[in-house]
């Protein structure tokens, strides 16, 4: 196995582990330290790489095991919303979009997003994206983030944090329907001009 | 009949796996009579893909 990785894929990889361990701890410091580790640890022991899986999905599993260690070093309040603690009940906000026969609620329902493309331009736009990932549990965040953000499959997330495919999907479908009213409120909604 | 709800989440399930025929098949039909799932779905697209150009801007700034 043994085959060199570049300068610029492990670049673009180290981005994508820093961005994924920001949502996660939230800390720049803190996400720095554990990205460096990783890469250490990923370089030595990259012989047992067996690309089985991506260079990515192999990282990230890496990744995963540092911020437990540093989870378990710092027990502290800051880390103890990490385990899987109450994602469960958020789903009231969920259900209020839909009336009782699962139709869009009148004052609910999807608006006709104009010019999505565009938006990627604006710098403010990506602060109002950013601003809605924030308030995501921090797991559901996770996977979202591991999935959209970093475009690794279904059942590498799976995986990864050892939950099954249907959690992963409904903690996917949570996150979406989050994203997509926080957007649509606060970018998308009607406001010609932006 | 699937309601709203239901699309909604087999449109959340179609960006991970592939979906069968017959749930193709359903949301095809409801997609046509259903304007609001519509525009839900095409959202839902662009949400894949600004997530998709989030990294690159995430350390690119503005510029690009």
């Amino acid at each position: 196995m043994n085959e060199a990785i570049g300068p610029e894929q492990l670049n673009a990889e180290r981005k994508a582990l820093y961005l994924y361990a920001m949502v996660r701890l939230r800390d720049p410091g803190l996400a720095e330290d554990v990205v460096q580790e990783t890469l250490v640890a990923a370089l030595e022991t990259l012989s047992r790489f067996e690309g089985r899986s991506s260079l990515r999905t192999w990282l990230i599993a890496i990744l995963r095991n540092k911020m437990s260690d540093l989870m378990r070093d710092r027990q502290r309040l800051v880390f103890a919303e990490l385990k899987d603690a109450d994602e469960e009940g958020s789903d009231l906000d969920l259900e209020s979009l839909f009336d009782g026969r699962g139709r869009w609620q009148e004052s609910r329902r999807p608006q006709t997003w104009e010019d999505p493309e565009g938006a990627l331009e604006q710098q403010e736009f990506w602060k109002v994206f950013q601003e809605c990932l924030a308030p995501l549990p921090p797991r559901t965040a996770e996977v979202f983030t591991l999935r959209e953000v970093l475009g690794e499959p279904i059942e590498a997330i799976c995986k990864n944090l050892e939950i099954t495919p249907s959690n992963c999907s409904v903690m996917l479908y949570r996150a979406r329907m989050r994203l997509r009213s926080c957007l649509e409120e606060n970018w998308f909604g009607g406001r010609p001009g932006r | 009949v699937d309601s709203c709800k239901d699309i909604s989440k087999l449109i959340s399930m179609g960006m991970d796996r592939e979906l069968s025929w017959s749930e193709r098949v359903r949301l095809r039909l409801h997609l046509l009579m259903c304007r609001n799932c519509t525009e839900f779905d095409r959202q839902i697209k662009a949400i894949r893909n600004a997530s998709g150009a989030f990294l690159a801007r995430y350390f690119g700034g503005g510029g690009g």
